[in-house]
């Protein structure tokens, strides 16, 4: 059974029953969620109800965790491949592995495509531009490591997650400069064994001041649009060398910034930097863009995607918090849960501003597993609900982390041994 | 530009420091001292003077007296400090007030500082003797041996002890002061950056001698400042750092580095857990599995976090420990912060996919997520938990089976709560120590610490004179049926049955 992403809203009442169909699938092709759904005491005739009763809260949800490779012990996680419907052909999405451990995520061609669509919905709050200073590798290096440099777990091929935004990104403009590059391939190869052996953080790319800077003058010269997107832990140094040596950019009204796939609590991937204020990068660039500070919130966004759920949630910079307000991806339903509340009876959060887990609901995109609800390792604040007290809008996105818990001489899980 | 003035909730100064700072900890804003590059060397020299000076005055006895007069100031539940101290403590910490009140304050009625000292007579004669590797009763309360193979270094006279205190619970660490006394020397503690609660306590010995207070000082570095840490080792004769691996490494490294005579006392990760022997499944040792449980949320090194118990008696005795942790925290609420819930939820979320891999695990977790016991036949080997009142039941055939399930941990291990015969206590005791347990208490117990036990293997009066090399074991109890009743009567003072 397929699902296709709406491309035009789909009535809510299309999405339930698609929901529905989506569920029962699930249910149906994999063990493990039976298995998941027997603790929760869900039975198949329960999922109907939940649908119906608009209280999807409710459904049994796959940890994001689950699709991490390998498990707190080190040892390869089952879960994984579990969580794949293999019998039909696609391949493996890949994350960044912000903690060394990646997630696999299997996908088929259909489902990377909704993937694919909603990076470009997301991306559609900016316009199109002339120019493009990607500030993520080379799409030639993505495929690179996609085909050969990460760990297999079978015969399945493998995609760097973040090639699908980039893929997406690359349609928004006509020249596109790319600020990470790839070095010389014999000597790439030698570096990434190397690293692997010696478990280094070396990259195997450098930042290309040369396009950086071309692409901005040519923007200012010829008077041409431009747009500056990918990781702020690429992009902020960058632009704070340029506030440093006091260059300024007449770009007026033609510039742009969409960032994406987190790294603002200073870490994403191999990459490690210092926390971002969100505010200050704000000021810092349109201070160097020339950005008048009441066009501030037109034109940064910010786009929030995992590629466990798959979707991207794209939101435009508020100046009154201090952060990015996101609008939940089309085709998808987004409740916070209360992270206190019981793994067997998740509670829902009513109120904007208390922080909770993501639950993220889609049938969309999901023929490769078994994603139909995600619980994320995040937390999020919601701004507004609609009246299922699903999340219309939401802010202050982190890192679900316990590490204001406090320092300990008593043995916490962090460090946990298993025999 | 607007100026954001913060409300400082409780300041706190210190007789040697002059250099005070604004922070954060936990809910509240606090003024505190702080050791500098500038200031630590002055700080360390003045407690040095005087510790001199009070010692050759007034003498370590009279200064044990001080201690146990604070300790029972705030074992009193009416002392004005405490009870202004707790509600504030509560913010910085996240203890409930029940909790800090009964597992934190109340538990110090019990400890007798004479003990502290006295023990190191037991000790050294049976050094001497040579009978430490034999169980050796402690008057009528419990028994101590030690294992391994002494060899005794003799130490210097300590003119200046450093306490690098971790904030993982209220009240035990404040027993650390009793160092200074028994070396007659000056202190210098470093306070956590979670906890505050010595401040108050230092407070109070101030108020029963001002000039004991001096022979102290207590202030805040982060953590492996290189520029003070590098002055105060050089100064410090004996290092008693309580935290973390990571912590206690750092501390080892930095004091390698900067002062190679100095002693350093570690008091790394620690592992718990309660071991029920066949016979004992009763509902009120599962009620006495839940008050341990509770203590300081299952935060503290003596917390037990497994639950050992036959194997065909696991799922009878889950539902009796679930059942009392519920009513427990109805009393006595656990922390409620988000990172808490995270940790749970997270370290829950794992277990759940360990139980969907088709292993023998199952969750028993409480609506308001403030308790969660599970059951898991699948390992039956120790492993931490996330604390927070998360216990994890593991199976036995045979109690000598646990011994090899917790061996592996060996180095770790510190209390463990064992529901046991009398007649079987002294040999599966002997086991327990063998494997690197270094204190056995009844289950309920483990919180309740007494002043002749050993802390992590050492006793630290002895200590202070000689190293033995050895690891010694208390058994804190001799009739385990007594003490058990002991507990239950204890617990159910605050939370009926």
């Amino acid at each position: 059974m397929k699902f296709t992403y709406p491309v035009t809203k789909k009535k809510y009442g299309e999405f339930l029953k698609d929901l529905e169909n989506a569920l029962l699938n699930q249910f149906e092709s994999y063990e493990i969620y039976r298995k998941l759904c027997k603790f929760r005491g869900i039975e198949e005739k329960d999922l109907e109800k939940i649908v119906h009763n608009g209280e999807l809260w409710y459904i049994p949800s796959i940890p994001a965790s689950f699709f991490k490779i390998r498990t707190p012990e080190g040892k390869r996680n089952d879960l994984v491949e579990n969580l794949a419907n293999k019998k039909k052909p696609g391949e493996y999405s890949v994350s960044s592995s912000t903690s060394g451990n990646p997630s696999y995520v299997y996908r088929t061609s259909e489902d990377e495509e909704v993937s694919f669509r909603s990076y470009k919905e997301a991306f559609s709050k900016a316009p199109d531009t002339d120019i493009g200073l990607m500030f993520c590798p080379e799409l030639e290096f993505m495929e690179y490591v996609s085909k050969g440099r990460l760990e297999k777990i079978d015969d399945k091929e493998m995609l760097m997650y973040a090639l699908i935004g980039a893929r997406a990104a690359a349609e928004k403009v006509r020249e596109k400069f790319y600020m990470l590059k790839l070095r010389s391939k014999p000597k790439l190869v030698y570096e990434v064994v190397r690293s692997k052996l010696t478990g280094s953080s070396f990259t195997p790319l450098y930042f290309s001041k040369n396009d950086f800077l071309t692409g901005l003058l040519k923007a200012e010269e010829e008077g041409k649009s431009i747009l500056l997107g990918g990781s702020v832990l690429v992009m902020y140094p960058a632009v704070l060398e340029l506030k440093k040596a006091g260059k300024k950019f007449k770009l007026d009204d033609r510039v742009y910034v969409i960032t994406g796939a987190g790294g603002w609590d200073g870490v994403k991937g191999n990459t490690r930097w210092k926390p971002i204020n969100k505010s200050q990068f704000v000021r810092d660039l349109s201070e160097v863009f020339d950005i008048p500070p009441e066009e501030a919130e037109r034109r940064f966004i910010d786009n929030y995607g995992t590629t466990e759920d798959g979707m991207s949630h794209s939101g435009y910079f508020s100046k009154k918090l201090g952060d990015f307000i996101f609008e939940v991806a089309e085709g998808m339903k987004l409740y916070l849960l209360k992270p206190n509340s019981p793994l067997k009876n998740p509670e829902v959060i009513k109120n904007p501003d208390e922080p909770g887990i993501p639950l993220f609901i889609s049938p969309y995109g999901k023929e490769g597993h078994a994603g139909v609800a995600i619980e994320q390792g995040d937390l999020i604040e919601a701004i507004s609900f609609n009246d299922d007290y699903s999340v219309r809008k939401f802010t202050g996105v982190r890192r679900a982390t316990d590490r204001d818990r406090g320092h300990s001489c008593a043995f916490g899980m962090i460090k946990d041994v298993r025999i | 530009m607007k100026s954001t003035k913060i409300e400082i909730h409780e300041s706190f100064t210190d007789p040697v420091i002059d250099t005070y700072e604004s922070r954060k900890v936990g809910d509240l804003y606090v003024e505190l001292p702080v050791y500098k590059r500038g200031n630590i060397e002055h700080v360390v020299e003045t407690v040095r003077r005087n510790a001199e000076k009070y010692y050759k005055d007034v003498g370590d006895v009279k200064a044990f007296g001080v201690l146990q007069s604070a300790l029972e100031k705030w074992s009193d539940r009416n002392y004005e400090k405490r009870r202004t101290a707790v509600p504030l403590l509560s913010q910085v910490t996240g203890f409930s007030e029940e909790n800090l009140e009964i597992f934190g304050l109340d538990s110090l009625t019990e400890f007798d500082v004479k003990e502290m000292e006295n023990i190191k007579y037991l000790v050294k004669e049976l050094l001497q003797t040579k009978k430490y590797d034999k169980f050796h009763p402690v008057e009528n309360k419990g028994y101590i041996r030690a294992y391994g193979q002494p060899k005794i270094k003799k130490h210097r006279e300590p003119e200046i002890i450093t306490h690098i205190l971790a904030g993982n619970v209220v009240g035990p660490p404040w027993l650390s002061v009793a160092l200074g006394p028994a070396g007659k020397s000056g202190q210098i503690i470093k306070l956590p950056s979670e906890d505050i609660s010595m401040l108050y306590f230092l407070d109070t010995l101030g108020e029963i001698d001002s000039e004991f207070r001096k022979t102290i000082a207590i202030g805040y570095y982060p953590g492996g400042a290189k520029d003070v840490e590098e002055v105060l080792f050089k100064y410090s004769d004996i290092v008693n750092a309580m935290g973390s691996d990571e912590t206690i490494m750092a501390v080892e490294k930095e004091l390698k580095r900067a002062n190679k005579k100095a002693v350093l006392f570690s008091h790394p990760n620690k592992i718990g857990a309660a071991i029920i022997w066949p016979g004992y499944e009763a509902p009120e040792i599962g009620e006495l599995v839940a008050w341990g449980s509770s203590a300081m949320d299952t935060n503290a090194c003596f917390s037990p976090m497994n639950i050992y118990i036959q194997k065909d008696k696991i799922e009878k005795f889950a539902k009796y420990v679930a059942e009392h942790l519920d009513k427990i925290a109805k009393f006595i609420p656990p922390k409620k912060s988000l990172p808490v819930a995270i940790s749970v939820r997270k370290y829950k979320l794992e277990t759940l996919r360990r139980k969907l891999t088709d292993e023998d695990v199952k969750i028993i977790e409480d609506i308001n997520g403030e308790w969660t016991v599970i059951v898991d036949k699948s390992n039956p080997y120790l492993t931490p938990t996330c604390q927070e009142r998360t216990i994890v039941l593991k199976p036995f055939n045979d109690p000598k089976d646990v011994i090899k399930y917790l061996e592996p941990l060996g180095k770790h291990l510190q209390t463990i709560g064992l529901a046991i015969e009398e007649k079987e206590l002294i040999k599966y005791s002997d086991k327990l120590g063998q494997i690197g347990v270094t204190n056995i208490h009844v289950p309920g117990a483990e919180y309740v610490l007494k002043g002749w036990e050993p802390h992590d293997g050492i006793f630290p009066s002895v200590e202070i004179e000689l190293s033995d090399n050895l690891r010694w074991l208390a058994v804190n109890f001799q009739d385990p049926d007594e003490e058990m009743g002991k507990a239950l009567e204890r617990k159910r003072r605050y939370v009926p049955r």
